[in-house]
């Protein structure tokens, strides 16, 4: 019961990340893209590097311990 | 090198979210990006790295700390050094993931499949750390910068990137929320698992082992090439 909770707690991230991501599609001059919200972030090259790193991270920590 | 669920690193992870959502709020209301937002937005990175790194030196993971802390040490120092001239100079001189042809996702398979499947044993330690370094490489390149124009719509460019960071607030509060509830219960691990250890599984057997290696190396490609595909000759 209580892993339903907490994996239903992850599922509803998915659910409202599908939901953002549709947004703009359906309201275009209400809701941008995220690829341009991305794109701000990108643009600068400490925060590109810190995603970029936390991105590898995940593999090396998964396939290190695996 | 284990450092599942690290605490400390979701920790930073909300710190650097919340900054940048602070960050970039302010940039919505003031209809740019400055430098003043790109100084702040560097600062709040390279704390996320420092803080990083300190956590997983002090958890005993001295490679993951190292790895955090030479990055930011880097990127220090980049800055430090740099100047606009620098910067433009470097625009067109750094590698960069532009390749969009089927052998780019041909050689993520590959990749993935020896990564995953072959022995490598302390080779694969290896072989991940210069692909870390790799990465960086790719990633160093300052793209093109867009144009303004868009940010007629900054009302909706403000909105959007509030709600994203709330969504991504919302999962590292329940993350936090889920590892802590479950290290603390009484009736042992798993009870509430955090999203960590939800996916290692997929990690430990071969299949879904090569299928998460295959995903994660393709994710890490998608995320080398965001906005290269659009990248233009232009002002820096």
């Amino acid at each position: 019961m209580t892993r339903d909770v907490a994996i239903t707690g992850y599922l509803l991230v998915l659910v409202l990340g599908l939901v953002l991501f549709l947004l703009p599609r359906r309201w275009p001059d209400i809701w941008v893209p995220l690829s341009e919200i991305t794109g701000m972030l990108w643009e600068n090259r400490a925060a590109r590097l810190t995603l970029v790193l936390f991105c590898w991270w995940f593999g090396w920590h998964f396939l290190m311990d695996g | 090198m284990r450092v599942a669920s690290a605490p400390g690193l979701k920790s930073l992870f909300v710190a650097g979210v919340q900054w940048w959502t602070v960050t970039m709020a302010q940039d919505s209301r003031a209809g740019r990006v400055g430098s003043a937002v790109q100084s702040r937005l560097t600062t709040g990175s390279l704390a996320v790295l420092v803080l990083a790194g300190g956590f997983h030196l002090g958890r005993g993971a001295p490679v993951d700390g190292a790895t955090y802390l030479a990055l930011a040490a880097i990127i220090f120092i980049s800055e430090h050094q740099g100047s606009k001239q620098s910067e433009r100079s470097g625009l067109r001189q750094w590698p960069a993931l532009t390749a969009t042809g089927p052998w780019l996702w041909v050689a993520v398979v590959l990749l993935g499949t020896a990564l995953a499947m072959l022995p490598l044993g302390n080779g694969l330690a290896i072989a991940l750390l210069a692909l870390g370094a790799l990465m960086v490489l790719l990633a160093w390149r300052q793209p093109a910068r867009r144009s303004r124009s868009d940010h007629v719509h900054r009302n909706a460019v403000r909105r959007t990137f509030l709600a994203w960071s709330l969504l991504v607030l919302y999962l590292c509060a329940w993350e936090l929320g889920m590892f802590f509830s479950d290290h603390y219960h009484p009736q042992g691990a798993s009870t509430y698992p955090p999203l960590t250890d939800l996916v290692e599984p997929a990690f430990q057997q071969p299949f879904t082992r090569w299928l998460a290696t295959v995903t994660w190396l393709g994710a890490c490609a998608l995320v080398l090439r965001a906005r290269r595909g659009k990248e233009t000759v232009g002002e820096p």
